[in-house]
């Protein structure tokens, strides 16, 4: 009677003490990621996932690298993969685009000293840090001239991009490598061709005057594509 | 007799194959890369001699002189384009070697400028003017000065009405073009002139 109480008690305090020990000791791994770049752009944050956590990231304003760990570590030799939920992991290489904020597009860092992999496995390196980098897709600004028939005319788009040269018997152009979302753009003549005088109209602003703002609207119709240049013999 | 003439001639041959070398003796070329460059009046040097005029749109640059394995390199800026603000050099003093001599790297900054707009007339609220991606909305005020984000030195400028105030019509002058728009100078951009009047 009195030993059968005993067991059950040294029982008990040896499992306590193993408990106090940390269960056995194996290192474990927090997956830290940092996201530099990300624009608040009044969308969807970026959630990025491994091993069955995901982990969200919401725009700082301003912008501002953000450093957050996933949830719970890993243990020495588990692999982890850290892609945008939503993409399809294939062979250590991401396969297809999944599900980003909208109008960026984030991909592991390419550049120096940040180009760390982004998938491995735990223990590989002293611990797992790993940089993403956001770049704001950029919208096409194009449009279509009429009347040009001689050279020299150059157009560009305020102090951002340009001034971009349209040749003689030119029909349409584009100007720069696009505009990012919520961004305004005016486009203007800034030498005119030799005889003639061209005019700008156009672009989804409302003014009709070669400006505007790279809008959602814009944004789902691929750019904007309204700049009208018309050229007439000067006067 | 004979002896004096052939020491005489094998001095001479040893100057001439010196010379030949072109004053450097040694095998590598020293070079690398540069950017930024839109007029001519870069002048880079090494070490105080061997100058070297880069010219406008050049990517690369090799000094004509070159340099042995080990000789001490010290690339310097002897004299900036007239719109440069600055060149950052990177690798530029390092010990000469196959890894050194092509690592130099010419960063060079353009000056920038105000862009200084007057309004004049502005009674409603709702004006904005862009100059590309640039956007400052502008309140009321009899005359005043909005300042746009700066504008490179020899790049272009335009400003256009965005969004029209309240009641009114305000039409863009002046620039270049007297349209808003031209290229900006060794100053500051102060000719653009927005004026508002009532609409009819």
């Amino acid at each position: 009677m009195k030993f059968s109480l005993a067991r059950p008690a040294l029982a008990l305090a040896v499992t306590a003490m193993l408990a106090s020990c940390g269960g056995g000791g194996k290192a474990t791994y927090p997956i830290t990621v940092t996201v530099r770049n990300l624009q608040n752009l009044q969308d969807g944050p970026l959630v990025l996932s491994t091993n069955g956590m995901d982990l969200s990231f919401t725009a700082a304003n301003p912008v501002a690298d953000i450093t957050k760990s996933f949830p719970n570590e890993i243990e020495y030799g588990q692999r982890f993969d850290v892609i945008p939920k939503g993409f399809v992991a294939a062979n250590d290489a991401t396969a297809s685009r999944g599900a980003q904020p909208e109008h960026q597009t984030c991909a592991p860092s390419t550049d120096y000293p940040f180009n760390l992999l982004a998938n491995g496995t735990a223990g590989q390196l002293a611990k797992i840090q790993i940089y993403y980098t956001c770049t704001p897709i950029l919208y096409p600004l194009s449009g279509t001239v009429t009347g040009l028939t001689a050279d020299g005319l150059t157009l560009t788009n305020g102090s951002t991009d340009g001034p971009i040269t349209v040749a003689a018997n030119t029909t349409s152009f584009a100007i720069g490598t696009g505009v990012p979302f919520n961004t305004t753009y005016g486009v203007s003549v800034v030498t005119q061709p030799t005889g003639l005088t061209c005019s700008v109209t156009g672009g989804n602003g409302t003014q009709n005057n070669g400006s505007g703002v790279m809008d959602e609207a814009a944004t789902k119709a691929g750019g904007v594509n309204s700049i009208k240049v018309a050229c007439v013999p000067k006067t | 007799m004979k002896s004096s003439t052939l020491r005489a001639g094998i001095a001479l041959a040893c100057a001439l194959g010196l010379s030949a070398c072109g004053g450097g003796s040694g095998d590598l070329y020293l070079g690398g890369s540069v950017s930024g460059i839109t007029r001519d009046g870069l002048v880079l040097t090494n070490k105080g001699g061997n100058d070297l005029a880069v010219p406008a749109g050049s990517t690369t640059f090799q000094f004509s002189n070159r340099v042995s394995t080990d000789d001490e390199f010290d690339i310097e800026v002897k004299s900036l384009p007239s719109n440069i603000e600055k060149c950052n050099l990177f690798n530029n003093h390092a010990r000469a070697n196959y890894f050194t001599i092509n690592q130099v790297q010419i960063q060079c900054i353009l000056k920038q400028h105000d862009l200084l707009v007057t309004v004049n007339g502005l009674t409603g609220t709702g004006l904005t003017i862009v100059n590309g991606a640039d956007k400052q909305d502008v309140q009321p005020a009899a005359s005043q000065q909005v300042k746009m984000a700066k504008v490179y030195e020899d790049g272009p400028y335009a400003v256009k009405v965005l969004n029209q105030p309240a009641g009114q019509t305000c039409t863009v002058s002046g620039g270049d073009t007297g349209t808003g728009t031209g290229t900006a100078g060794s100053t500051d951009v102060t000719s653009v002139v927005v004026n508002c009047a009532a609409s009819t």
